[in-house]
């Protein structure tokens, strides 16, 4: 068996590893010893989001406050962490969870059947 | 994929009935009491740098190194076993034929008469997820099976048995329609996955409606000629089955699989051509119909149309907000159409530069037909890096729902109580997965077209030189789906300039328009 196959497979390896290294971002000198707190204020009117952040990023582990309140009463829920909430004109809703689980969920409200809002959770 | 979001009717919107603008961007949803939106993320930036260039690097490895033409023979090996006509194996295709048509028939009942909640249905989880997705993906690994157990088809040979002459062909098949059929349905089943996303009912309707129209295309042109060109998913997955180390060779007469071939993974692909301008077209929609599915719900995309023709569209016609929310449905709606021609013409620009590099007599037509199926491990790739993780996380509603497909309270096999929480993966674990598979893609197409290069183009160092147009046309695919993975998704309601941007003071909800100026 010739070398020329080995010597090939080595090349691409390295070059994959070497544009890796190049590319990946760096690392953040502040580890995760103190994961932040993340509050979010959203106010829901007629059953749309009045007022309040429509994509909420987030880097994984951080404390997530989410401070709903709405003038109509609904069913609220977010996706993929499964939390449900109910929520009344009365009082407002509060919502405190560690952000653990990665990816894209979206928060939405089951009668007025909209999409407040979408949770960006990015790995660390 | 969009696929299982009710109240996302889009037909309605755009006719205006649901005034709920609010709702347009909206890539997640509405009365959704199980999962069945995708949690991906997009891509980092860097990610996207470090797989294009790769990408970039890896192509060039490949083309220097199989520069000798010695490795395409080597590479072209088949083995044939003989199938013996065993009467195990005979009962065993016939229990399958038997179970595809008994999975067809409880998708379309259970769609007529099921829960009329998609997320609760059999039949929208069946059909969407674990047939149109699983299904593909077990067919890239075990080769075309559902030539052999296509329910329509198995239908026509039970309806053919019994009433032999109905189902005689009437006409020869005309070559000039080659795979447009297929091609037209195609086209429909992307529309209703991305726009259409019918409501149980309706896709029971959908099934009930394409199962005629397979019986009679059947007992027009025959069936031989009908499951070869017209049927969407004959066609669609005898492409993907390709990819398989298995090839089936049907015995006309007796309709059973009489040779098992063992070939190289995705060898299939270069065993012969594509024999119709059509059926190129099918090919490239594969591709640009994920690439699309991809982009139609970021943010860049969705501000083309409101930031930059809204406003011209507003200047010169005074209609209502809610006339500019349906002209946005229909533009997106052209897009997809349209998308398959705009592939298409970029890719013949890069054959028609082939063919000028290398002085081909071949003709352009001829030469794209001869590549078009080495861009199938591209839209292969495109299409798991989009729609896994759906299978993933719906894949675990369908052994609960299998013993209940009514929703009745029946058990059957004592599966309906389980409940297994959706798998959804960590980000950080899609994306390395992504990108891994687009590089992968990438590499197969790239190696495929060098090999087809040496066998159309055999003198000498020609069959390199021809390599650039079509590692160029690769590099350009590549790099689209990869930018596409990683262009912020449009959010329900977007108020902030920038999603990026946290914590910023914020500006009341205005309609749509607004929420992009």
């Amino acid at each position: 068996m010739s070398l020329k196959p080995i010597a090939f497979t080595a090349a691409a390896l390295l070059v994959v590893v070497a544009l890796w290294q190049i590319f990946s971002a760096p690392r953040p000198a502040v580890s995760n010893a103190a994961p932040g707190k993340d509050v979010f204020d959203l106010v829901i009117k007629d059953g749309k989001l009045a007022s309040g952040q429509s994509v909420m990023q987030v880097h994984e582990g951080e404390q997530i406050v989410l401070h709903i309140s709405a003038n109509t009463t609904d069913e609220l829920h977010l996706h993929g962490y499964d939390l449900h909430a109910r929520i009344t004109p009365q009082q407002t809703v509060v919502l405190e969870f560690s952000a653990n689980r990665t990816g894209r969920f979206t928060l939405e409200l089951h009668e007025a059947q909209t999409e407040l809002s979408a949770l960006e959770v990015y790995p660390r | 994929m969009t696929v299982l979001k009710p109240g996302h009717n889009a037909m309605a919107r755009a006719a205006g009935t649901l005034a709920a603008p609010i709702l347009l961007l909206s890539s997640g949803t509405a009365a959704a009491h199980m999962s069945g939106v995708v949690y991906n993320l997009p891509i980092p930036f860097w990610m996207y740098g470090f797989a294009a260039s790769a990408a970039l690097a890896l192509s060039f490895l490949i083309v220097g190194y199989f520069v000798t033409a010695q490795s395409v023979a080597r590479n072209f090996r088949v083995i044939e076993f003989v199938v013996p006509d065993h009467k195990i194996l005979r009962t065993a295709l016939a229990g399958l034929r038997i179970a595809s048509v008994c999975a067809l028939l409880l998708t379309i009942l259970t769609g007529f008469f099921g829960p009329a909640n998609p997320f609760a249905n059999f039949s929208v989880t069946f059909f969407w997820v674990i047939f149109a997705l699983g299904f593909t993906y077990l067919t890239a690994l075990v080769g075309d099976v559902y030539a052999l157990i296509n329910p329509w088809r198995v239908i026509c040979d039970w309806l053919a048995r019994f009433k032999p002459r109905p189902l005689r062909p009437r006409s020869h098949y005309p070559r000039w329609l080659g795979f447009y059929p297929a091609f037209a349905f195609y086209l429909a089943f992307i529309w209703l996955e991305l726009f259409g996303q019918p409501l149980p009912r309706t896709l029971g309707e959908i099934l009930l409606a394409y199962s005629v129209i397979n019986v009679v295309g059947a007992a027009v042109f025959g069936r031989d000629a009908w499951f070869h060109h017209g049927e969407l998913f004959a066609v669609f997955l005898r492409l993907i089955g390709k990819i398989a180390p298995f090839g089936y060779r049907i015995d006309p007469a007796s309709g059973r699989p009489d040779r098992v071939q063992v070939r190289q993974p995705f060898m299939g692909l270069l065993a012969e051509p594509a024999d119709h301008f059509s059926l190129l077209l099918f090919v490239i929609f594969m591709l640009s119909s994920t690439a699309f599915d991809g982009v139609h719900e970021t943010r860049p995309w969705a501000l083309i149309f409101w930031q930059q023709i809204y406003p011209l569209l507003t200047r010169l016609i005074e209609r209502p907000y809610l006339f500019f929310v349906s002209i946005y449905y229909f533009w997106q709606w052209t897009m997809l159409f349209a998308s398959p021609f705009v592939y298409l013409a970029v890719y013949t620009l890069f054959v028609w530069l082939m063919k000028i590099v290398t002085g081909s007599t071949r003709s352009v037509r001829d030469l794209a037909l001869q590549f078009a199926f080495t861009l199938i491990p591209i839209a292969f790739v495109y299409n798991i890096t989009h729609y896994y993780t759906l299978l993933l996380a719906e894949e675990p509603a369908i052994v609960t729902m299998i013993s209940d497909p009514f929703a009745v309270g029946w058990n059957l096999f004592g599966t309906a109580r389980i409940y297994r929480p959706p798998v959804i993966l960590l980000a950080d674990q899609v994306w390395h997965t992504q990108v891994g598979l687009i590089l992968f893609g990438h590499i197969v197409s790239v190696y495929l077209a060098h090999l087809q290069a040496l066998k159309l183009f055999p003198k000498g160092r020609q069959g390199v030189w021809s390599q650039l147009p079509m590692l160029a046309l690769m590099m350009l695919l590549t790099t689209v789906g990869l930018r596409i993975l990683s262009l912020p998704i449009a959010a329900g309601q977007v108020q902030d300039a920038l999603p990026s941007s946290r914590n910023v003071p914020v500006t009341p909800a205005g309609d749509l328009a607004d929420r992009f100026r």
